[in-house]
C-alpha cells in the first residue's frame, strides 16, 4: 500500500533526517533508501526533496560535500548530518511519536469523555 | 548509454536561485538525479524516450519546484552573509572618507556608516560567536555614540565624561574589530557558497587579524581629529593608499569565501568581481576627490556668512560683553560673527589686549612672550584675535617659537602646535569666510630660518579679522608677522585672550613688542588683565618704539 503523498508531506523532513543518521547520501539515494525501507510505502516527492535538503542546511542541521568525479561515476552532492540535525531529529521522532500514539488512539475508537 | 540533455528543463527550475556557485551547485545535483533516474527507467526497459519523461514527471511541478528553490536560497547564510560583507565595505567608506561637501554632511555619513556597519554585524551574527560578541559590542557602542551625540548637542561638555566616553568607545571598537575578523575568518563552510572548503580559515585568520587591527589602528591614530583635505596633502595620499589597501583586502576575502571553481565552467563570479573591484577603487578616488572638491568650492565661492544676525544672539552676545569687560576692543567683538565669537566662550580668565599703531611698512612685528605652565600639564592654550585693514599689501604670518634657555630647560614644548586662522574678508557690506586653517609651527633658531607662513594678499581696502587658537607649549614664543605689511595711519586692536590660565602662570613679567620698521611711528599700548582686573602693572602702559631702536 502506498501512502499519499499528501500524508507523507509533514514528515519529509523526518525521513530525510532519520535516513541521514545512519550515513552521509545524496538525494536519489535518500529517495531510493526511503523506499526500500519502507518497503515501497513511502514513495517520496522527488522534486520537493531538494528544497528541503537546502532548507536543512541553511538551518545547520546537514552539512554537504561533493564528490570527486571519476571516469565511471559523475560529482554528487552528499548530505551530512550534524550534531544540531541530530538533536532535530530526536526532537521531531518524540513529535511524532506523540502524534503517532493520538492518530491511532482516535482511529482505535478510544473512550471519549464527555461531562 | 547516451544521456539526454536535461540542462534546459534543470535551468528552467534553478533560474531564480541567488548566488552562482548555489546556482550551478543545484543544477548539477538535480542533473544528477535525473540522469539518475533515467539510467533507472532505462534499465526497468523503457524506452528512452519515456524513461526521459517519466524522469522529468518524477520531479513533479517543476514551477513549483523552481519557486521553493528559490525561496530557500533567498534566505541561505551565505546569500545574507555576502549582503552583510557588502554592507560592512559601504559603512567603512562612508565613515572613513570624511565626506564634507556640505556642512554637517560628514556626521550624517558618519552616522549612516555606523548603520550600515550594525546592521551588517547583525546579519552576521548568526555565523559564530565571535561574530555575536562583535554584534552586541558595537550595538553597545552605537547607542553610547548616540547618547554621546545627543548630549554634546546640548552644550553638555564634561571632561571626566568624554574621556571616559572615548576609553569605552575604543575599547568597544577593539572588541568589534578583533572579533568581527576573527569571527570572519574562521566562519563555518555553511556560510559560504564555496561548499568545499571544509576547513575554517583559522590559518588565515591568525595571519591577518593583527594585521588589520594593525591597520585599523593607524588608521584611527591618522584620522583622529583629522579630515581629508586638500590642506594635508602628504596625509591625505597616504590615508587613501591605506583605505584601497583595505578595501582590496575585503575584496581578496571576498573572493577567497567565493572562490570560482573552474569546474563548474563559471568564472562569473570572478568576471562579477572586475567591475565591483573597479567600482570600489574609483569610489575610493572620487570621493576622497568630493571632499576636496567640496573644500575648493568653499575657499573660491567664499561663503556668505551673516554677521550681524539679530536674532539668536544671546549666548554670544554674552560673550562679547563678557570679552569687552576683559579689555577686548568693541569694535572688534562687533566685527566677528558668531561662529567666532563662540570660540571664546571660555575666555574667562585673562586677557591680553592691546591696540597699535602703525604707520609706513613693516617688515616684521614679533610679539614675544614667555609662557610657563606652573602645573607642568602643557594645557595652555590661547585664542587671539584682531584686526587689520590692509591696503594692497602681502602679508605673511609666521609663527615660530623657541626652547627656554638652560636655566629653563627642564620645560619642555609640547605636542600641540597647531594654529588655528581664520580669516574674514569684508568686501562691500559683507563678510566672507575662508575656510579655517591648521598651520603647524616648528622650532626654529631665529627669526630668519622660518621657512614659511601663512601668505596672505590683501587687496584694495580689505578688512581682515585673524583668529587664532594656539594651543601654547611652555616655551618662549614669539609671533611674528613679517615679510612686509603696509599701514597706513592704522589703528591695530588685538587681543590675546588666555583659555586655561589656572595651569598657566602667564607671560613672566617679560612682554616685549618689537617693530622692525624702516620708517615712521609705531607704537604699542598694552595691558595684561585677569578676570578683569590689571596686573603686572609694570608692563601696562604705551611703549613708542622707534624704527632705529630695533636695527
Amino acid at each position: 500500500m502506498k501512502i499519499s503523498k499528501e500524508l507523507a508531506k509533514g514528515s519529509t523532513a523526518l525521513l530525510v533526517l532519520s535516513v541521514l543518521s545512519r550515513k552521509p547520501m545524496y538525494g536519489y539515494q535518500i529517495i531510493r533508501t526511503v523506499e526500500v525501507m519502507s518497503e515501497d510505502v513511502f514513495q517520496m516527492n522527488e522534486g520537493t526533496l531538494y528544497p528541503i535538503l537546502h532548507s536543512l542546511e541553511n538551518e545547520g542541521f546537514l552539512t554537504s560535500y561533493w564528490s570527486e568525479k571519476t571516469e565511471s561515476a559523475r560529482r554528487r552532492k552528499y548530505y551530512e548530518i550534524t550534531p544540531q540535525g541530530l538533536k532535530e531529529l530526536e526532537s521531531q521522532k518524540q513529535e511524532w511519536s506523540v502524534y503517532s500514539s493520538a492518530v491511532a488512539k482516535v482511529l482505535g475508537g478510544a473512550k471519549v469523555v464527555t461531562t | 548509454m547516451s544521456q539526454p540533455d536535461f540542462s534546459g528543463i534543470v535551468k528552467n527550475i534553478c533560474y531564480g536561485i541567488k548566488g552562482n556557485r548555489s546556482r550551478a551547485e543545484a543544477e548539477e545535483e538535480l542533473m544528477g538525479h535525473l540522469e539518475d533516474t533515467y539510467e533507472r527507467n532505462i534499465a526497468i526497459g523503457k524506452s528512452e524516450e519515456d524513461a526521459f519523461n517519466a524522469s522529468v514527471a518524477s520531479l513533479g511541478n517543476t514551477k513549483l519546484l523552481a519557486q521553493q528553490l528559490e525561496a530557500v536560497h533567498a534566505h541561505s547564510p551565505a546569500a545574507q552573509m555576502k549582503s552583510a560583507i557588502w554592507i560592512f565595505v559601504i559603512g567603512f567608506v562612508l565613515q572613513k572618507f570624511h565626506l564634507n561637501l556640505f556642512d554637517g554632511m560628514s556626521l550624517i555619513t558618519d552616522f549612516i556608516g555606523m548603520l550600515c556597519w550594525l546592521f551588517s554585524l547583525y546579519l552576521m551574527r548568526k555565523a559564530n560567536k565571535n561574530l555575536r560578541i562583535a554584534y552586541y559590542s558595537y550595538s553597545i557602542l552605537f547607542l553610547l555614540s548616540v547618547v554621546n551625540n545627543c548630549i554634546t548637542s546640548y552644550g553638555i561638555n564634561n571632561d571626566i565624561f568624554n574621556y571616559a566616553y572615548l576609553i569605552t568607545y575604543h575599547i568597544l571598537l577593539a572588541i568589534m574589530l578583533i572579533c568581527a575578523i576573527s569571527g570572519f575568518m574562521t566562519m563555518d563552510k555553511t556560510y559560504c557558497y564555496d561548499s568545499e572548503k571544509r576547513k575554517p580559515h583559522l590559518g588565515f585568520a591568525l595571519v591577518y587579524m593583527p594585521f588589520e587591527v594593525a591597520v585599523a589602528g593607524v588608521i584611527s591614530v591618522m584620522s583622529y581629529g583629522e579630515s581629508l583635505n586638500s590642506e594635508n596633502p602628504i596625509l591625505f595620499i597616504i590615508m587613501v593608499v591605506i583605505y584601497i589597501f583595505i578595501i582590496a583586502q575585503f575584496v581578496r576575502l571576498k573572493n577567497r569565501l567565493w572562490d570560482a571553481d573552474a569546474r563548474y565552467g563559471i568564472d562569473s563570479l570572478s568576471r562579477k568581481n572586475v567591475p565591483i573591484l573597479c567600482m570600489v577603487v574609483t569610489l575610493s578616488i572620487i570621493l576622497p576627490m568630493c571632499c576636496m572638491y567640496g573644500y575648493a568650492v568653499k575657499d573660491t565661492d567664499k561663503t556668505q556668512l551673516v554677521i550681524h544676525d539679530t536674532d539668536n544672539q544671546t549666548e554670544a552676545d554674552a560673550i562679547r560683553e563678557h570679552m569687552a569687560e576683559l579689555g577686548v576692543d568693541a569694535e572688534t567683538l562687533n566685527m566677528l560673527p558668531d561662529s567666532e565669537i563662540m570660540n571664546y566662550k571660555d575666555a574667562v580668565n585673562m586677557t591680553f589686549c592691546g591696540e597699535g599703531y602703525a604707520d609706513g611698512y613693516v617688515d616684521c612685528m614679533i610679539f614675544d612672550f614667555y609662557f610657563i605652565d606652573e602645573n607642568d600639564k602643557n594645557e595652555c592654550s590661547m585664542r587671539s584675535l584682531y584686526v587689520l585693514n590692509l591696503s594692497d599689501c602681502k602679508y605673511r604670518m609666521g609663527f615660530y617659537y623657541f626652547n627656554f634657555d638652560d636655566s629653563y630647560s627642564h620645560i619642555v614644548p609640547s605636542d600641540e602646535k597647531d594654529v588655528y586662522v581664520s580669516i574674514l574678508h569684508k568686501q562691500g557690506n559683507k563678510y566672507y569666510a575662508k575656510k579655517p586653517i591648521n598651520y603647524s609651527f616648528d622650532l626654529f633658531d631665529n627669526l630668519s630660518s622660518v621657512p614659511n607662513g601663512f601668505d596672505f594678499k590683501a587687496e584694495n581696502d580689505q578688512t581682515v579679522i585673524f583668529a587664532m587658537n594656539y594651543n601654547i607649549p611652555d616655551c618662549r614664543m614669539n609671533f611674528s608677522m613679517n615679510q612686509g605689511v603696509l599701514f597706513v595711519s592704522q589703528r591695530i586692536p588685538f587681543s590675546f585672550v588666555f583659555n586655561t590660565v589656572e595651569q598657566a602662570a602667564i607671560v613672566s613679567g617679560n612682554y616685549n613688542f618689537h617693530s622692525y620698521s624702516n620708517h615712521n611711528d609705531m607704537f604699542m599700548k598694552s595691558y595684561i588683565c585677569r578676570d578683569g582686573t590689571i596686573f603686572e602693572p609694570g608692563i601696562v602702559g604705551q611703549t613708542y618704539y622707534q624704527a632705529d631702536e630695533f636695527y
